[in-house]
């Protein structure tokens, strides 16, 4: 009876814990100047810790993966981005970066975007 | 070899991983058992070293567990691992206790509402082997009551099946593992369950490099046990544990992990502390 009991209040915290997922969710509404900015520098970061090794340090491309400052990738929306970021391209070996949380593929999408219009 | 040189020997490989570390992605879960949908990326090695510190009861001895766990994305949608298996028991030998390899498969190709996963393992190790990388069956206690040096003659070779089912939603991770163990010398299907739930403390990253910063560590908390036999289903008569966790992921790709399992019922071990470092060598193979 108290294991039961015991068993029954681990469930109960752990459906409280999962009951806690509904808060605000990210959007992509529209930035102010010096949050765009600190968005594309945290872009940056997370570019150099997780795609810098396959597309470069700059995201000129490698032998292994493709340049992202093509127009292909310069001519997706935000949108398309971050939906690409999240589901990857599995058979052509990008991986998803689902595990990143949305707010860090934003920010990963405002830097890939800033590389057009520094043009580097 | 005393529990606290153990201790000592493994931390030396945990030093030179961090030593040896450079810019990596690194974004680990702080689940030791459950299983979420994100496999390892294409071509990247991950080396880790998992000790377990496990406290009985009953007047079963105090234990020093290790596995060190090689994990290889073999594509976007495979996963291969590797884990070889060692543990001390106080005022017994230390032993070997044998490997496991399994494999992960990607079942869909795009991000879901819930993502499936099949897992596929083959281990061989002893009845001495105290991992405790699941819980199935009826295991309880008891079965560390029996000196170690006895239990080392127990050959066990199983086939292991999970379905993982995993979930992202705004930040968190919801993930729910249901397994089935079958030892090929005949004995019935076993079955056990892990849950999990986790965030980051900092969804968005900060623009300035930082190492303890929110956005480097993830806690959450996992539920897992047995689920009884192929003939008996149940949740009685076997073990369950709660554990919460943490996760701490460095920017050069080194992951820390910590978490204490506390036995929920009359079943259980009393506390089972894991310890994990991990780092990943990013890219090392063709995509």
């Amino acid at each position: 009876m108290k294991s039961n009991k015991r068993m029954s209040i681990a469930f109960a915290f752990l459906i409280c814990l999962a009951g806690c997922a509904a808060g605000p969710q990210k959007t992509s509404a529209p930035l102010t100047a010096e949050h765009f900015s600190n968005d594309v520098m945290a872009g940056k970061k997370l570019f150099s810790q997780h795609c810098a090794a396959c597309h470069g340090a700059g995201a000129q491309g490698t032998t292994r993966a493709p340049s992202l400052q093509t127009a292909s990738v310069q001519g997706m929306s935000d949108d398309a981005l971050v939906r690409f970021l999240t589901d990857g391209d599995l058979r052509k070996g990008m991986p998803s970066w689902s595990r990143l949380p949305e707010e860090r593929r934003w920010q990963l999408t405002h830097y890939l975007k800033s590389l057009s219009k520094s043009g580097s | 070899m005393s529990l606290r040189r153990i201790l000592f020997t493994l931390s030396i490989p945990a030093l030179v991983l961090i030593g040896a570390a450079r810019t990596a992605s690194g974004q680990e879960s702080p689940y030791f058992i459950t299983y979420t949908h994100h496999m390892e990326e294409p071509g990247s090695l991950e080396v880790a070293l998992n000790p377990v510190f496990g406290v009985g009861k009953e007047g079963a001895k105090r234990f020093l567990a290790s596995s060190v766990e090689l994990e290889y994305g073999v594509t976007g949608l495979w996963t291969s691992e590797l884990y070889l298996d060692g543990q001390k028991t106080s005022r017994e030998s230390t032993l070997f206790t044998g490997y496991r390899f399994e494999n992960r498969f990607r079942l869909l190709m795009k991000e879901h509402v819930v993502n499936p996963v099949l897992y596929v393992e083959y281990e061989d190790i002893t009845g001495a082997d105290k991992i405790f990388k699941e819980v199935v069956g009826f295991d309880t206690f008891r079965g560390l009551l029996e000196p170690a040096d006895e239990l080392r003659h127990e050959k066990k070779r199983e086939v292991e099946a999970k379905l993982i089912l995993s979930s992202n939603l705004r930040g968190w991770n919801l993930a729910g593992n249901l397994i089935a163990e079958k030892n090929l010398a005949g004995e019935p299907i076993e079955f056990g369950y892990a849950a999990a739930v986790s965030r980051p403390l900092a969804l968005a990253a900060s623009p300035e490099p930082c190492s303890l910063c929110p956005e480097n560590v993830s806690l959450g908390v996992e539920l897992y046990g047995g689920l009884g036999e192929q003939h008996d289903v149940t949740l009685s008569g076997t073990s369950h544990y709660i554990a919460p966790s943490v996760a701490w992921n460095l920017p050069n790709g080194v992951t820390f992990r910590l978490s204490p399992s506390f036995g929920i019922n009359n079943n259980s071990n009393r506390a089972l502390v894991r310890f994990g470092v991990s780092y990943e060598f990013p890219v090392i193979g063709s995509r």
